[in-house]
């Protein structure tokens, strides 16, 4: 025993400091929780109630939102062995679309489901955002706050105080300059799917080193404050999953004149009305949400 | 302070690349698995961390051991080359569970740093 510590101590010693670092390391990315900034969003969510009190004549069924601000209609496409969702959105003001961030709270592993996000939120519609929470660089606005400034080299979607997209390479502006160009969200996620009426990705593009087919999330902009939320089902032997390019003519399909690509996998949700509309999954043999950062939705 | 110097033996050096066989196999069957249930999205950082101790520990040791020429190294170098390709491996293996996860993270930057800082006290020892 003596003789085997005075040789090998050395590789002892510094193989449980590797294992302790790196054990220490996995938490602090998938489980230790960062929180940055957190807000108190009582005051907001009680306006928003009293609000959507106001809001008279609301016609809601499984697949239709109408009141007189808001007009929400839900349909399931089936293009590429997949099921495709997608909620086409009209608001009256651009203060129907906002985003919400997990627990109120920005910072790293701050995650909930996309359903509690959106019901603490009071949210009409909802899907998953950027999962900023996953990334220590790319510039994070949120309903005109700026949470972060450093550049990762995105491909990042704006969304201005008037309810417009705009498409940004963050190497070529900053996220103060956008700022005081009036963006009210930047999203950092990408790429851009469709810009001026036209397909922006090859069919060669991914997103980072995932393959082709994966569930899916995407926003685009038909015309003045009026969208489409989309989201598709993957990774199961009833939907196959969508590759970017399958994502980009689906969306192109649409007429929209900007699309740009949220995540996906296994975050990819979609939430209407207090119900989950696609089929959430990460393996694909469960059905199950995934905790996510942040949400766009459609609310008061 | 005098480092001890000692030729390394034709058998030392086979035996030392005997013990990266089984490393390198469980890293390529390791990063083959991971791959294998990551619903497409890969990482060559996942898919080569077996180079380390391919190339670094085993082939080395091998040509070491093959050679006709004979190596003279002192503990230092021994062990800091061990700890190199240990910390390499592990590093990109981190590396690669990040990438197919999708984020990102600075403590990445430890794993380069010290195992930069290993190969090169190695080196320095080997050379004085």
């Amino acid at each position: 025993m003596g003789k085997f510590w005075r040789n090998h101590r050395f590789g002892i010693i510094y193989g449980v400091l590797l294992a302790a670092f790196t054990t220490y390391a996995l938490l602090d990315v998938f489980v230790i929780t960062h929180r940055y900034k957190s807000f108190d969003n009582t005051q907001q969510i009680n306006d928003r109630n009293m609000n959507d009190k106001n809001v008279t004549e609301k016609k809601i069924t499984e697949t239709e939102y109408k009141d007189g601000n808001i007009t929400i209609s839900l349909a399931t496409h089936r293009m590429y062995d997949t099921d495709i969702y997608v909620a086409d959105v009209k608001i009256s003001s651009p203060d129907n679309l906002k985003t919400a961030l997990a627990q109120n709270t920005y910072g790293r592993n701050v995650k909930d489901y996309t359903s509690v996000i959106a019901k603490e939120n009071n949210a009409i519609l909802a899907i998953n955002g950027d999962f900023y929470g996953a990334q220590s660089q790319g510039y994070v606005i949120r309903n005109g706050v700026l949470y972060r400034s450093s550049v990762k080299g995105n491909e990042d979607l704006v969304i201005y105080a008037d309810g417009t997209f705009g498409i940004i390479e963050e190497s070529k502006i900053s996220a103060e300059e956008l700022l005081n160009a009036g963006a009210e969200q930047v999203l950092s996620f990408g790429p851009a799917l469709i810009k001026n009426s036209q397909i922006s990705v090859t069919e060669k593009d991914e997103v980072g080193k995932a393959m082709s087919s994966n569930p899916r999330t995407a926003i685009g902009l038909i015309d003045d404050l009026h969208y489409v939320f989309v989201v598709s089902d993957g990774r199961t032997s009833s939907s196959k999953g969508l590759s970017l390019y399958q994502l980009a003519q689906f969306m192109e399909t649409l007429g929209v004149e900007t699309a740009y690509n949220l995540d996906g996998g296994g975050s990819s949700t979609m939430y209407f009305n207090g119900n989950i509309i696609n089929n959430p999954t990460t393996d694909g043999r469960t059905i199950k949400e995934r905790s996510v950062s942040d949400i766009v939705y459609i609310g008061y | 302070m005098i480092l001890s110097t000692s030729v390394i033996e034709r058998e030392q050096a086979l035996k030392r690349a005997k013990i990266y066989i089984p490393i390198t196999l469980f890293c390529m069957l390791f990063g083959w698995v991971y791959e294998r249930y990551s619903f497409g999205v890969y990482s060559n950082y996942m898919i080569y961390a077996f180079v380390f101790p391919f190339i670094g520990g085993m082939i080395f040791w091998l040509l070491i051991g093959t050679s006709k020429k004979k190596f003279y190294f002192n503990k230092i170098f021994i062990k800091c080359h061990s700890a190199s390709i240990a910390t390499f491996t592990v590093g990109f293996i981190f590396k690669g569970v990040l990438d197919i996860y999708g984020t990102t993270s600075d403590l990445c930057y430890v794993y380069w740093i010290a195992g930069v800082i290993f190969v090169s006290v190695a080196v320095i020892s080997y050379l004085y």
